[in-house]
C-alpha cells in the first residue's frame, strides 16, 4: 500500500496558489512534511483527508481514489487536524466513544474496550472522566492521536501536532507517535525540524505550494554535507556578511549573531565547519541554495 | 469620558447596523400608518392613522422591540474589546475607569436610539404613500413624536440598554445578557396579567418596565377626539412608572460601575471550577493491554448508530445551561399566565385542560420558537464552532444519518419542553383542586398537533442553515421568513393553508365535542407539510456541510448526494404530490371558500345589483312547521320547513325576493303558485313571480328544503353548527331571508368610502313617527306559532323551543316533537347532543338544564337563578307565557349565551366552568348573572320588542341588564353590586375610546355593545337609585302591558323614556335627559379633608369638586351647569379596601363646582366621599373618596 499523489493543483478564490503540481509517493512508515507556515502543507493534508478538493491532479491510497471515493478513504484514515476544539462539558471518554461510533464501531462494549485501550495508550486513561476542554495542550494532542488511531487506519495524517507544546509534552507525544505500526503510512506535517529528525525516515520539504525536496532524511543531509560553515560575528558586521556570503541562517548564541553560510568550499575568514543537520537543509532549500 | 463616548458613537455610526434597523422600523411604521390592513399601535375607527396618541404608542411598541436592538448594540459595545482580544491591550493602559465605562455606554445608547427615529420618519412618510387613504390623517402634531420619544424611547432604551450592558460587562457572555432581556419581558407579562383585574391597576402600571400597561391604563378612557389631538399625558401612574424604571436603569448602571474592573476575561474564566485545567502527573506508565478486537461497519445506518448519535446530540442541547434558563424563563411566564387566570368581572374559571393549553400556547410558544431558532443554528454549526469538524468529517460516518439524528435531537428537545409544560399545567390543575384532567387532550393538542408545527419550523430552520451556510444570515432569513409568512398571504389574498408555510386549519377543542370536525383536516395538512419538510430535508442533505468546500463545489456535492438517494427522493416527492393533490381536491374542489377580497366583492355586487329592491313589500310569517333530521356523526342535516305567511303590507305583492341565509349550499325554495324567475347563485338572490298577486290579507305557503352535507375536509372548518356532539343552529341558518338584506352590505365606513359607496347608517335613524320602519322589529322576526319534528341519533337529545309533545324511536333514530305553547318571535334555536338533564318545576313551569355530565359544577346556581328570575320578573313585569325555561349547553365555538323563546343556549366556555367555589365578598356569581340576563330577555325582546331603528336594543339589552341586576341585588345584597358596576363603568368608558363611528346617547344606541350593556346597567341602576325601584318597575310593567306580543307598529325607545318620565318627580326630570337623551359625564372628586377631634365627637370638613359635561359623538366635551342631586358621605374606619360603615350618607343638591361640607360624627371617620359608590358615570372614578390621614 502506498500513497501516490500526482500533479495536485489548488488555487483559492483569494488568489493564493496553495498547491503547485505536487507529486509525492509515500510508502508505509513515518513521513515528514516540512515547510514554513503557509507553505501549503495544511492544504495538502486536508486534500488527503477528503476535506477539500483540488482543482486538478490525482491521489490514490493503494487502490482507493482519494478524490472520488471519499467514503473508502475515510474508513482507512486517521486525521489530526492542525487545530481542533472539543465540545464543552463532554468528557474524554464520551467524546472518544462518539468518535468511535462515527468511525463505524457499532457495538457498544467493543467501543468501550477500544476507547479504554486507546486512552491507556496515550496515557489519558486516568483523565477519561474529565472534560477534554480542560486538558492541557499536550494532553489534548494525545487525545487527538488517540482518536486518529480508531479503527486501524492505513493512513494517518497529523498536521502540525507539536506546535505550542513544551519540550516535555513534545517528547511524550513523539513516544506515542513512534509506536504506531510500521505498515501504516504516517504523514507528519510540521514546520519544526526537530519533529522530522526524531521521527521520520522519509521526508519532503514544501514551500509556496511546491515540493522542494523529497527523499530520505539521509539523502537530505547528504545535500549539505561539508557545505555548511559557521562563524560568530558582531552585530555591525552582519550586513557585510550578508552581502558576501550565502547565509543559511542567522541565529544568536549568547546574544551574539552566529551565522551559517552555504559554501562548496571552506570560505576561510574564520569560518569553521558546522554540523550538518536537517535544519540547514531546510533553510538552504527555502533560500534556494541547493 | 468624551473620548470613549465619541469613539463608540463613531464606531456605531460607521457600521451598517443602525441604518439597517432604522430602515426596518421606518418600513414597519410606514406600513402601519399607510395601510388599512396593518395596525400596530391602535388607530382604529375614527382615530387618525397618524394621531399623536398613535405615534406615541408606536414609540412604545417599537421600544419594546428596541430590546432586541439594545441587545445588538450593548453586547457589541460591551464585548468588542474582549472579542477582538483587545482587553489585554486596553486594560493595561492608564485609562480612567469611569470614562471608559460610561463613555462606551452612552456612545452605544445614543447610537441605539437612532433606529427608533424610524417611527417619526415612517409616520411622516406613511401618509405620503400613494396607496394611503387620505381622510384619516391630520397634519404632523409634534407633541405625539416628542412624548413618544421622550416618554418611551429614551427611558425604555435606557433600561434595556443598561441591563444588557451591565450583564455583558459583568458576565462577558452574550447569552446571559440575552436572558436578561427575556426577564424584562417576563415583567411585562406579569403586568399584563395583573391588569386583567381592575383592582390591580396600580401594580399593573408599576410592574411594567416599558410603561405600556401604565399608558393604556392612564389612556383607556380617552375619547377619539382626545386621541386625535394629543398624546396620552405623561402624568399620574405613567409618570411614576417612567421615573421608577429610569431610576432602576440608572441604579443598575451605577452598581455595575462599582463592580466593574479591568480584569481580563480569561483570568475570570480560570476561576470557574469546571473549566479549570487538569493537572497531569508526570509518572504515568502506560499499562500494557492487548489491542482489543472489534468490528467496523463504516457509515452504517443502523438504528443503534442513530440512537447513539441522537442521544449525544440531544444531551449536548439539554446540558447547555442556556437551554435550562430558557425553559426556566418560559415556565415563569407560563406560571404568571396560569396565576392570573380570570375571565372578566374578576371571575375565575375552572382550569379545564383546554384553557391550560391555551395558556401554554400563549405563554410559552414564543420561547419555544426562540429555542428552535437559536438551537437550529447551534446544532448545525456546533462542530465548526468548536473546531472539531475536521476530525469528524474525516471519519466515515454517514452524512444522512447524522443529519436525521440532529433534526431528531432538536425535535426531541422541543418535545421534552412541551412535555414539561404539560407537567406544569397538570400541577396547576391539581393545586387549584381541579381533578378532571384530560391527558388525552394534552397529548393530542400539545404533543401531536402543536409538536408537528414545531417540527416543521425546526426542519425549515435547519434547511436555511444548510442552504445559506452562514449562521447569522440564516437566523435573519428564517426570522424574516416567519414574519413574512405570517401576514403576506393575507395581504396577497391567498388564504390557502397549502401555501402559508406550516398552515393548518385552526382548531378548537371543546369539552362537549372533543376535536369534533377539526381533526381530519389537521391530519391531512400535517401530513402535507411533513412531507414537504422531508423534501426540504433532502435538500438540506444535498447541501450538508462536510469538509471545507464552498461555492460551486457544494453544487457538485449536492447533485452527487441526491443521485445517491434518488429512489427514496422520488418516492417522497411522489407521496408529497399525491397528498397535495388530495388536500387540494378536498379544500379547493369539493369545498370552497371566499377570500376576504372575493367576499367583499360579492357584498359590493349584491348592494349594487339588488339594493333597488330594498323597500319592496313582502310577506310575514305566522306559522312554521319544521321537520329536521340531524345526522351528527356525518355532520349532515336535512331540513324541510313549511312556512305559512300572509300579506299584511297593505299592498299587493306580485314578486317574492329571497336572499340566501346561513346554510345555502343546497337550499331549495318552493313558492305556492309561484315561479322562480331569477336565481343568482353567486350572490344568493332569488326572485319568484307569483302567478296571481297576493292581496293584502291573503296567505301563502312557502316550502323550504335545506340539505347540509359535509364532504371531506376544508381549508378552515366553516361548519361548526352541525356537529358530532353539540349541534346548535337557528332558523336563520335554515331559512332564506325575505327580500334584500341591508345587513349584507359592506359596513366599515372607510371601506365604503374606498369603494365609493354612499355612507351607511349602522341602524335606521331614530324616528318614532316613521311608521314604515316601525312595521319591522330590529330582530326582523314576526310573532309566529311553531311546531318542530326533530330527529337525531339514538344517544342524543334534540331540543327545539316549546313543549315536548312526543318522543319515540324508529330504528336507530330518536324523534322529538315540540310545539310552542304561546306565539313567539320567529327566532328559534335547534340543538342536539348527549345531554344530562337537570329538571325541576317552578309554579307549573319546567326548569331544565341540559349539560354534559362533566360540567355540572354550576347547575344549581343556574337553576336557582332561573327560579329567582322568574319570581322577580313575573312579580314585577308581568306573566311568563311559555311553559318551560331551558338552559342548554353548546360547544365553545362561540362564547355567548342567547335567549330564544323559553330556550337559552349557553356556551360551555363561560358559565358552565366558572369557578364559584370561593366566593369572596366582592366576587360576582357570573353564572347566576348571565342566566338572569337571558331570562330577562324573555320579557325584554321576547315580549316587548323594539322597532327596527336606533334605540331598540336599549329595551332588550339594557333592560335585561337591569333585570339581572335587580335579581342579583335581591339575592346577594346591594354591596355585591359595587364591583359589578365598577366593571360596567370600566367597560363603558374604555369602549368609548374604540368607537369606530359615533357614540350615541343610550336611547339612540345602534348595535354598540359598550353602550347597551354596561352603560345600560349604569344608567338603569342610577335611575333606580334616584327614583326608586318600584317606580322603575312600574314604568317597565306599563311598557309590557302596552307592547307585549303586539303586532306592529313596534315600540321605540321614546315609549320607554316617556314611561320613565311619567314616574319621575319634577325635581328629577333632568336626569332622564342626562341619562337617556344625552351623553353626560361627571367628574366628582374630594379635594381635601380635615378632621378635628372635639371631645367625643369629630368634626369633618371637606371640599369636593364637581364637573358635568355633555359629550358629542366623537367625545368632544362641553361643560354644562350643575344642578344635580349627588350623594355625600362620611365613612367610619375600615380594615380592608372596602369603605367602612356610612356615618353620614346624604343626597344633596349641588349647583356649583366647588362645595364644602361640614359634619359632626360620633365615631372616628376613615374616609369621605362624593358619589362614593360611583352611581354616576365618572371619568375618574377612583378619586371620589379620600381617606382621612390625620386628625387634629
Amino acid at each position: 500500500m502506498e500513497l501516490k499523489i500526482e500533479n495536485l493543483e489548488k488555487k483559492y478564490p483569494n488568489g493564493v496558489h496553495a498547491l503547485k503540481q505536487v507529486n509525492l509517493t509515500i510508502k508505509p512508515g513515518m513521513f515528514g512534511l516540512l515547510g514554513p507556515n503557509g507553505a501549503g502543507k495544511s492544504s495538502l493534508m486536508r486534500t488527503l483527508a477528503s476535506l477539500q478538493e483540488p482543482d486538478s491532479g490525482t491521489a490514490f491510497l493503494g487502490e482507493i481514489d482519494i478524490l472520488t471515493d471519499k467514503h473508502s478513504l475515510r474508513q482507512n484514515l486517521g486525521y489530526l487536524p492542525q487545530e481542533f476544539g472539543v465540545y464543552p462539558r463532554v468528557s474524554a471518554e464520551e467524546l472518544l466513544d462518539h468518535l468511535c461510533l462515527l468511525k463505524g464501531l457499532k457495538n457498544k462494549s467493543e467501543r468501550k474496550e477500544l476507547m479504554e485501550f486507546l486512552l491507556q495508550k496515550v496515557n489519558l486513561f486516568e483523565h477519561r472522566k474529565k472534560s477534554v476542554a480542560s486538558f492541557s495542550g499536550g494532553m489534548r494532542q494525545r487525545f487527538g492521536i488517540a482518536q486518529c488511531l480508531i479503527g486501524s487506519p492505513k493512513l494517518v495524517i497529523v498536521d502540525e501536532p507539536t506546535a505550542g507544546l513544551d519540550p516535555g509534552e513534545r517528547n511524550r507525544f513523539y513516544n506515542i507517535l513512534s509506536e504506531i505500526g510500521e505498515e501504516v503510512i504516517v504523514i507528519l506535517s510540521t514546520h519544526i525540524v526537530q519533529d522530522v529528525r526524531e521521527l521520520c525516515s522519509h521526508m519532503a520539504i514544501m514551500d509556496k505550494g511546491e515540493v522542494l525536496f523529497n527523499g530520505t532524511t539521509d539523502q537530505a543531509i547528504e545535500l549539505v554535507r561539508n557545505k555548511v560553515w559557521e562563524k560568530r560575528i558582531s552585530k555591525t558586521e552582519l550586513t557585510e556578511y550578508q552581502e558576501k556570503y550565502q547565509i543559511i541562517s542567522n541565529k544568536r548564541v549568547a546574544g551574539l549573531p552566529m551565522i551559517n553560510v552555504f559554501s562548496e568550499d571552506n570560505p576561510m575568514n574564520g569560518f569553521i565547519k558546522s554540523d550538518e543537520n536537517l535544519e540547514s537543509v531546510f533553510f538552504a532549500k527555502l533560500n534556494g541554495l541547493i | 469620558m468624551f473620548t470613549f463616548f465619541k469613539y463608540e458613537l463613531r464606531a456605531w455610526l460607521r457600521s451598517p447596523l443602525p441604518y439597517i434597523l432604522l430602515s426596518i422600523i421606518t418600513l414597519l411604521v410606514i406600513g402601519a400608518t399607510s395601510s388599512e390592513n396593518v395596525s400596530i399601535g391602535g388607530g382604529v375607527g375614527s382615530v387618525n392613522k397618524n394621531a399623536p396618541s398613535v405615534i406615541q404608542s408606536l414609540y412604545g411598541a417599537m421600544s419594546v422591540l428596541g430590546l432586541l436592538i439594545a441587545t445588538a448594540f450593548m453586547n457589541g459595545t460591551a464585548m468588542r474589546d474582549f472579542d477582538n482580544k483587545m482587553d489585554g491591550l486596553i486594560f493595561t493602559k492608564p485609562i480612567n475607569k469611569a470614562s471608559y465605562f460610561f463613555g462606551k455606554f452612552f456612545g452605544a445608547y445614543v447610537a441605539s436610539l437612532i433606529p427608533l427615529l424610524g417611527v417619526t420618519i415612517g409616520a411622516i412618510a406613511g401618509p405620503m404613500m400613494p396607496w394611503a387613504t387620505s381622510d384619516r390623517y391630520s397634519e404632523i402634531i409634534l407633541s405625539g413624536h416628542l412624548s413618544g420619544f421622550l416618554g418611551f424611547a429614551l427611558p425604555n432604551m435606557l433600561l434595556g440598554g443598561v441591563l444588557l450592558y451591565s450583564l455583558s460587562m459583568i458576565f462577558r457572555s452574550a447569552i446571559v445578557s440575552w436572558i436578561g432581556a427575556m426577564l424584562l419581558l417576563v415583567f411585562l407579562s406579569i403586568a399584563g396579567g395583573l391588569s386583567a383585574d381592575i383592582d390591580n391597576q396600580f401594580w399593573a402600571s408599576m410592574m411594567d418596565p416599558f410603561g405600556e400597561n401604565a399608558s393604556s391604563i392612564v389612556g383607556k378612557y380617552r375619547t377619539v377626539e382626545e386621541n386625535n389631538l394629543g398624546p396620552i399625558p405623561i402624568s399620574g401612574y405613567l409618570l411614576t412608572n417612567r421615573l421608577i424604571w429610569s431610576g432602576v436603569g440608572l441604579l443598575i448602571l451605577t452598581l455595575t460601575y462599582t463592580r466593574f474592573s479591568f480584569t481580563l476575561r480569561s483570568s475570570r474564566k480560570s476561576k470557574k471550577k469546571s473549566e479549570s485545567q487538569v493537572q497531569e502527573l508526570e509518572s504515568i506508565t502506560p499499562s500494557i493491554t492487548e489491542k482489543p478486537k472489534y468490528t467496523i461497519q463504516p457509515g452504517n445506518n443502523s438504528w443503534a448508530t442513530f440512537k447513539s448519535i441522537f442521544s449525544f446530540e440531544l444531551r449536548s442541547i439539554i446540558r447547555n445551561p442556556t437551554f435550562l434558563i430558557l425553559i426556566a424563563i418560559g415556565t415563569i411566564n407560563l406560571l404568571v399566565g396560569l396565576y392570573f387566570f380570570s375571565q372578566g368581572y374578576g371571575v375565575e374559571t375552572y382550569p379545564v385542560t383546554y384553557s391550560i393549553i391555551d395558556q401554554i400556547q400563549g405563554g410559552f410558544y414564543l420561547f419555544l420558537i426562540a429555542i428552535i431558532i437559536f438551537y437550529s443554528g447551534v446544532l448545525v454549526f456546533r462542530d465548526r464552532d468548536v473546531h472539531i469538524d475536521e476530525i469528524k468529517d474525516a471519519t466515515p460516518y454517514s452524512s444522512g444519518l447524522y443529519l436525521i439524528a440532529k433534526v431528531s435531537a432538536l425535535i426531541s428537545a422541543v418535545a421534552l419542553i412541551l412535555a414539561s409544560t404539560i407537567v406544569v399545567g397538570i400541577c396547576t390543575q391539581l393545586i387549584n383542586g381541579f381533578y378532571d384532567i384530560k391527558p388525552g387532550v394534552y397529548l393530542m393538542s400539545v404533543m401531536v398537533l402543536d409538536l408537528f408545527n414545531f417540527i416543521h419550523l425546526a426542519i425549515l430552520a435547519i434547511f436555511f442553515h444548510y442552504i445559506l451556510n452562514n449562521k447569522y444570515l440564516a437566523y435573519f432569513v428564517f426570522v424574516l421568513f416567519l414574519i413574512l409568512n405570517s401576514f403576506i398571504w393575507g395581504v396577497l389574498e391567498i388564504n390557502s393553508n397549502m401555501l402559508q408555510f406550516g398552515g393548518n386549519p385552526s382548531f378548537t377543542y371543546s369539552d362537549m365535542n372533543g376535536y369534533g370536525p377539526f381533526l381530519i383536516g389537521n391530519f391531512w395538512f400535517n401530513l402535507y407539510w411533513t412531507l414537504f419538510c422531508v423534501v426540504l430535508l433532502y435538500f438540506a442533505y444535498g447541501f450538508y456541510l462536510r469538509g471545507r468546500e464552498k461555492g460551486r463545489k457544494r453544487w457538485n456535492d449536492f447533485s452527487m448526494r441526491l443521485k445517491s438517494v434518488r429512489t427514496s427522493f422520488v418516492i417522497v416527492i411522489l407521496l408529497f404530490v399525491l397528498t397535495a393533490a388530495f388536500v387540494f381536491y378536498n379544500t379547493q374542489i369539493i369545498n370552497d371558500y371566499d377570500t376576504r377580497k372575493t367576499s367583499e366583492q360579492k357584498q359590493l355586487d349584491y348592494e349594487l345589483t339588488y339594493k333597488k329592491y330594498e323597500n319592496l313589500p313582502t310577506i310575514s310569517y305566522y306559522h312554521l312547521e319544521y321537520d329536521l333530521n340531524l345526522f351528527p356523526k356525518d355532520r349532515n342535516l336535512d331540513a324541510h320547513i313549511l312556512c305559512y305567511a300572509y300579506n299584511r303590507s297593505g299592498e299587493t305583492i306580485s314578486e317574492l325576493h329571497f336572499t340566501d341565509g346561513g346554510f345555502s349550499d343546497s337550499l331549495v325554495i318552493e313558492v305556492e303558485n309561484g315561479e322562480q324567475t331569477l336565481r343568482d347563485r353567486r350572490l344568493g338572490y332569488r326572485i319568484f313571480t307569483l302567478n296571481s298577486p297576493l292581496q293584502n290579507g291573503d296567505s301563502i305557503l312557502i316550502t323550504v328544503h335545506n340539505y347540509v352535507i359535509s364532504r371531506g375536509f376544508e381549508n378552515e372548518v366553516s361548519l361548526t353548527q352541525v356537529t358530532q356532539n353539540g349541534s346548535f343552529f337557528n332558523n336563520s341558518n335554515l331559512l332564506p331571508n325575505l327580500g334584500y338584506q341591508s345587513g349584507y352590505e359592506i359596513s366599515d365606513k372607510n371601506k365604503r368610502k374606498k369603494k365609493e359607496l354612499p355612507a351607511k347608517n349602522r341602524m335606521h335613524p331614530f324616528d318614532p313617527s316613521d311608521t314604515l320602519a316601525r312595521m319591522k322589529n330590529y330582530i326582523d322576526a314576526d310573532w309566529v306559532s311553531m311546531k318542530a319534528k326533530f330527529s337525531t341519533d339514538l344517544d342524543q337529545i334534540a331540543i327545539a323551543p316549546g313543549s315536548l309533545k312526543k318522543e319515540y324511536t324508529v330504528g336507530d333514530r330518536r324523534f322529538f316533537e315540540y310545539e310552542l305553547d304561546h306565539k313567539a318571535l320567529n327566532f328559534f334555536s335547534f340543538m342536539s347532543a348527549r345531554y344530562e338533564v337537570e329538571r325541576e318545576k317552578w309554579n307549573g313551569i319546567d326548569i331544565e338544564i341540559y349539560h354534559i355530565p362533566e360540567h355540572s359544577y354550576n347547575v344549581e346556581n343556574m337553576k336557582s337563578s332561573l327560579k329567582k328570575s322568574l319570581a322577580y320578573y313575573t312579580r314585577e313585569f308581568g306573566p311568563y307565557y311559555q311553559k318551560q325555561a331551558r338552559i342548554i349547553e353548546f360547544p365553545r365555538y362561540s362564547s355567548f349565551a342567547q335567549a330564544f323563546a323559553g330556550t337559552m343556549p349557553y356556551s360551555e366556555g363561560i358559565g358552565f366552568i366558572y369557578d364559584l367555589r370561593d366566593m369572596e365578598e366582592d366576587k360576582i356569581d357570573m353564572a347566576f348573572y348571565v342566566v338572569a340576563h337571558e331570562m330577562g330577555h324573555q320579557w325584554w325582546a321576547h315580549q316587548l320588542v323594539g322597532a327596527s331603528m336606533q334605540g331598540s336594543e336599549m329595551m332588550s339589552e339594557s333592560f335585561a341588564q337591569y333585570s339581572a341586576l335587580m335579581v342579583m341585588e335581591e339575592e346577594y345584597g346591594r354591596d355585591k353590586m359595587k364591583k359589578f358596576l365598577k366593571y360596567e363603568s370600566d367597560r363603558y368608558l374604555s369602549g368609548r375610546s374604540s368607537e369606530r363611528e359615533a357614540e350615541r346617547p343610550l336611547m339612540k344606541v345602534e348595535s354598540q355593545g359598550y353602550i347597551h350593556y354596561p352603560k345600560g346597567s349604569l344608567v338603569m341602576y342610577y335611575l333606580k337609585e334616584m327614583i326608586g325601584e318600584e317606580n322603575v318597575n312600574q314604568a317597565l310593567k306599563s311598557l309590557i302591558n302596552q307592547f307585549a306580543y303586539k303586532e306592529p307598529p313596534y315600540a321605540t325607545s321614546k315609549d320607554a323614556v316617556d314611561a320613565f318620565r311619567s314616574v319621575t318627580p319634577d325635581s328629577l326630570q333632568y336626569i332622564i335627559s342626562d341619562l337617556f337623551e344625552n351623553i353626560t359625564l361627571f367628574s366628582n372628586r374630594v379635594d381635601s379633608v380635615y378632621v378635628v377631634s372635639k371631645g367625643a365627637n369629630y368634626e369633618v370638613l371637606f371640599t369636593t369638586l364637581s364637573e358635568k359635561v355633555q359629550a358629542d359623538s366623537l367625545g368632544g366635551e362641553t361643560a354644562v351647569d350643575i344642578s344635580d342631586y349627588v350623594d355625600i358621605a362620611v365613612f367610619g374606619e375600615s380594615d380592608g379596601e372596602l369603605l367602612g360603615k356610612a356615618l353620614i350618607y346624604k343626597r344633596m343638591k349641588i349647583s356649583q363646582e366647588e362645595n364644602t361640607y361640614r359634619f359632626t360624627v360620633k365615631e372616628k371617620p376613615g374616609a369621605v366621599g362624593i358619589d362614593p359608590y360611583n352611581y354616576i358615570i365618572d371619568r375618574l372614578p377612583d378619586d371620589n373618596t379620600k381617606s382621612v390621614t390625620s386628625i387634629n
